[in-house]
């Protein structure tokens, strides 16, 4: 039987699984302050916080449980990305996310690497992260600073002017609607028959195969051998 | 009911701030005929978001050469309300009459509104955000704004669009010819794509726009870029969701291939 490799640490898994049931309750109760195309979801609400509080207007009352779950999640998503921010600063510069050769040329030739995997099906020598997942990263973390940073700025709007949180309300919705457009890309991959490896690994073992890790992540396997941790298995 | 138009007419006034006076008062009225406030408390709190006219006071030039301007800050009625089209719980409606009306049963206070209006008009207290309602049920019921009800100078009046803008245009032709300086109805052309034309409109000489911050370009070009986004938004998480389906299936017929031609080596 193949030997097992840690992944993803314990804090790293931790915090992925909560990460995904708060930022599915914020996206669900931004939704229909961003368009009403998504008032159905504040009716839905509504309904029972009408009966429940006495408020007539049932999409007030919706809106209202909505902005509540809203702040709710960004308040405790805040509190736990606390430690995890803090344990990945640590290890700033060697995280999986910078490319492994800078430059134009590097960026192309990982795309294309990218294209021969999920297109032609050809076996190829990825890294821990592909071309196209530290894309999604790097946008993952700007856009989730722009949206924490401009969501606290609206909840304490009254420190800033008009204009300010004006620009803020704006810069909050772009945030959203493009981390909306990474967020199903990485959803789709992430169950994709062919990442099932990695998604059992991030879901429930934090471990992978040495010999997968060897066969799709070889410049992965390389590093972790030159760093000597493919020795033994640890967390 | 027709449309209806209010018109402010900067010549005639002379800044005796009865029509604030009048908005001020019609609007603690209205809190004592609700019983939301007992007379007393009505009379002596400020209640600054029941004035839905205000004056903004700016001096111009230096001395000796300085003047006072006196602003008249007010809700415009937009034609494309932005106010109306941002507020997530539908507060804010037309009325048959054009007037944007704030209800405040409904409002939440999440001040998308005030962020949306590029006038800086709406006001956010006690979670309810408030902003001039046009005197909406005065005229639907006959009556005058209370702010033109109480100007002494016919410097405020309104009715159907067609008359004041009527009325409008004649005064401001006869500024210009009396005076030499081109007046014009500020608000009764479209402004911009952002806002449309004017419920209220106002008469003033054209050099004096900026003076009286009657804005030519009202925007707040965050929520446009928003605007914008949320389009795109659309289209973009079409494209991924088809991309995605497409891919999937064109994935697993690629692999049946590879697996079928492997096995054909094989045997």
């Amino acid at each position: 039987m193949s030997k097992k490799i840690t992944v993803y640490s314990n804090m790293e898994r931790w915090f992925h699984s909560h990460l995904v049931h708060f930022v599915a309750f914020m996206f669900i109760s931004g939704l229909p302050v961003l368009s009403h195309k998504f008032d159905f979801i504040a009716y839905g609400a509504g309904i029972p916080m009408a009966a429940l509080t006495g408020n007539g207007d049932i999409l007030s009352a919706g809106m209202s449980l909505m902005r509540f779950i809203h702040y709710s999640s960004a308040f405790l998503l805040t509190m736990m990305a606390i430690p995890f921010s803090v344990m990945m600063l640590r290890k700033f510069t060697k995280l999986s996310m910078w490319p492994d050769k800078w430059g134009v040329k590097a960026t192309i030739d990982g795309f294309k690497e990218m294209w021969k995997f999920y297109i032609n099906q050809e076996h190829v020598r990825f890294g821990k992260m592909n071309a196209g997942q530290k894309f999604f990263a790097q946008g993952v973390v700007i856009f989730m600073i722009v949206l924490t940073v401009s969501g606290y700025m609206l909840i304490f709007r009254d420190a800033f002017s008009v204009e300010t949180a004006a620009l803020a309300r704006g810069a909050h919705a772009i945030a959203f609607i493009f981390l909306s457009f990474l967020l199903m890309i990485h959803v789709y991959l992430a169950t994709h028959p062919t990442n099932k490896n990695s998604y059992s690994a991030m879901f429930k073992t934090g471990k992978m195969d040495e010999e997968f890790i060897k066969d799709h992540h070889g410049i992965y396997y390389d590093k972790l051998k030159k760093e000597e941790k493919i020795k033994e298995d640890t967390d | 009911m027709s449309v209806n138009m209010k018109c402010y007419d900067t010549t005639p006034c002379i800044r005796c701030f009865a029509c604030m006076v009048g908005c001020s008062a019609e609007n603690r009225l209205r809190l004592q005929r609700d019983e939301r406030i007992g007379m007393e408390k009505s009379v002596q709190s400020k209640l600054g978001h029941q004035s839905h006219l205000t004056p903004k006071r700016r001096e111009l030039g230096v001395f000796p050469d300085a003047r006072q301007v006196t602003a008249f800050h007010h809700c415009n009625h937009c034609e494309k309300a932005p106010c109306l089209d941002i507020c997530p719980v539908n507060a804010i409606t037309r009325r048959t009459g054009g007037e944007v009306v704030i209800s405040q049963d409904p409002c939440i206070g999440c001040s998308s509104c005030v962020d949306a209006c590029p006038f800086d008009v709406p006001v956010v207290t006690d979670g309810k955000a408030y902003k001039c309602h046009g005197c909406y049920d005065r005229i639907e019921n006959g009556l005058k704004p209370s702010c033109v009800n109480v100007c002494p100078t016919d410097a405020m009046f309104s009715g159907a669009k067609e008359e004041v803008l009527k009325e409008a245009n004649k005064r401001a032709a006869l500024y210009t010819q009396t005076t030499g300086k081109e007046h014009v109805v500020y608000g009764a052309d479209k402004v911009n794509n952002y806002v449309g034309t004017l419920h209220w409109v106002t008469i003033i000489p054209k050099e004096d726009l900026e003076a009286y911050q009657l804005d030519t370009a009202p925007s707040r070009p965050a929520m446009q870029f928003r605007e914008v986004a949320k389009s795109a938004g659309v289209v973009g998480a079409a494209a991924i969701a088809v991309g995605s389906v497409g891919h999937l299936i064109y994935w697993l017929g690629k692999r049946k291939e590879k697996i079928m031609q492997e096995e054909q080596k094989n045997v």
